[in-house]
């Protein structure tokens, strides 16, 4: 029985490979339910005022893709269904704006919408929270040339929207893995405003961020890949958040199945 | 004056900092927003003293064949073919934002999804019950697992995602937020001490007086 608590960790490996592969090529289909909070988010976004200006912005990378991608491609979805001006990018993650790039713009296709018009896209910035701080005071000013190199100015998108302030803008949607990412929006831009804060993050960030949703600073969140799967049901689009969930379900039993057998192996030893 | 002019400067831009943000008359002058273009442009400065810098560490690396000198050749040669490339392409050059999706992006995600296995592995042999707190420990992970994934709704129907979300929003935020608030009221008391010249550390000094 002690064998148990020292099983090869390259077994370990192999399984959760095994166990990813099936289920992605033989989908269980397991039946998501869906969350207060997950319809909370969803009612925030929907709720904005018709024709409203949102800054959406992908604070991630490549590492966390996975998880926020998704995400980000449903919010864009639901607001470009709601006819709401965006307005895309971060400062900091260099490649969230690649990122979003790839996915905004066959949205944007499939939707009709008119670059610099209806949605414009920034880039990424350097300066964090600075960079922040700054673009709620002149936004041109700050951003200064989109993420295809033109200058900001000449867009009917960014003259509408000098400032980042909650005369133009009524909702932040981050999508949010690390520092800086939503708090820091928050502290710099939508505390003590009326402007909306809604969050997309990875699971493991849920635990930090889940005490300001409960302080009502962020007003929704998408927490991890359950909660994009939620949250494509809500849109009424599936998507890979949704398709992810059954491999989620067999990692989460095979992890618990060997965390068992691994204190059966302890106890029997102990005893 | 090595230690003292930079002592100088942090006290002054705090000062600067603390006026225009809690002032009348510095909110009015929009300090603030001078001082963010001073840090924008601090903060490109620091960029290329970084590069310096890695420059100077990687060539003695090279220069004195130490462990691994092999991977400083391969970095300096990435870092400065890079700069070049987009020096001539700029950053929207088709060959410059070529190898930034298609290289560096996979790499990313690549060690990103290698943490899966290291968490698998390390819940696998770290999780033991040991003790009664290691024993909570696990029973709340497990149920927050099985809670978070569809699977824990087929085994106990709304249970798992009932005692999930007790945990994470009860326990979990009690928690994080007495954390949190001690972390705030750390940071106070850090910039309280670097504005008062008694922290020393970022200067290079022996760090508190």
């Amino acid at each position: 029985m002690e064998r148990l608590m020292k099983i090869d960790r390259r077994l370990l490996y192999l399984v959760a490979v095994v166990l990813v592969a099936v289920t992605v090529f033989f989908p269980l289909g397991l039946p998501v339910s869906v969350s207060k909070l997950a319809v909370q988010t969803y009612d925030a976004i929907q709720n904005l005022p018709d024709n409203s200006v949102v800054f959406v912005a992908p604070m991630y990378d490549p590492g966390s893709a996975g998880e926020l991608s998704p995400m980000l491609k449903a919010m864009l979805y639901q607001c470009m269904e709601r006819k709401y001006r965006i307005i895309l990018g971060n400062t900091s993650w260099v490649l969230g704006a690649a990122l979003a790039h790839d996915i905004i713009t066959p949205i944007a296709q499939e939707f009709n919408y008119v670059y610099g018009t209806d949605y414009i896209e920034i880039g990424s910035k350097p300066g964090g929270p600075i960079w922040m701080a700054s673009a709620k005071a002149d936004l041109p000013g700050t951003a200064i040339v989109d993420y295809n190199n033109n200058p900001v100015g000449q867009y009917p998108l960014i003259q509408a929207v000098p400032r980042l302030t909650q005369e133009y803008v009524a909702a932040f949607l981050v999508l949010d893995c690390g520092t800086p990412g939503a708090a820091e929006w928050l502290a710099q831009i939508t505390q003590g405003t009326s402007i909306k804060l809604i969050v997309g993050e990875i699971q493991m960030s849920v635990p930090d961020s889940m005490t300001y949703v409960q302080s009502g600073q962020y007003n929704g969140m998408i927490a991890g890949s359950r909660g994009c799967a939620e949250y494509e049901q809500l849109i009424g689009r599936p998507g890979a958040g949704l398709k992810s969930q059954d491999t989620m379900s067999v990692i989460a039993l095979m992890v618990t199945l060997f965390i068992v057998l691994g204190n059966i192996g302890y106890l029997t030893r102990k005893k | 004056m090595r230690k003292e002019g930079p002592m100088i400067l942090t006290v002054i831009s705090s000062l600067v900092v603390v006026f225009s943000q809690y002032f009348f008359l510095g909110q009015k002058w929009a300090l603030m927003n001078s001082v963010n273009n001073w840090f924008l442009i601090s903060y490109s400065i620091a960029l290329a003293l970084g590069f310096v810098n890695l420059t100077t560490i990687h060539f003695k690396y090279i220069q004195r064949k130490r462990e691994g000198w092999f991977y400083s050749i391969i970095l300096l040669v990435c870092m400065y073919g890079y700069l070049v490339l987009g020096l001539i392409q700029t950053q929207n050059g088709p060959q410059f934002d070529w190898i930034y999706v298609n290289a560096y992006s996979p790499l990313g995600a690549t060690i990103f999804s290698l943490v899966a296995f290291f968490i698998t592995s390390a819940a696998y042999r770290a999780f033991r019950v040991r003790t009664k707190e290691a024993t909570i420990l696990l029973v709340c992970a497990l149920f927050v697992m099985l809670g978070r994934a569809p699977i824990g709704d087929a085994i106990w129907g709304g249970w798992s995602a009932f005692v999930s979300k007790w945990v994470m929003g009860t326990m979990n935020v009690a928690g994080m937020r007495g954390i949190n608030l001690g972390i705030a009221v750390g940071g106070f008391a850090t910039a309280l001490r670097i504005m008062l010249g008694l922290e020393r550390a970022h200067i290079g000094g022996s760090g508190t007086q």
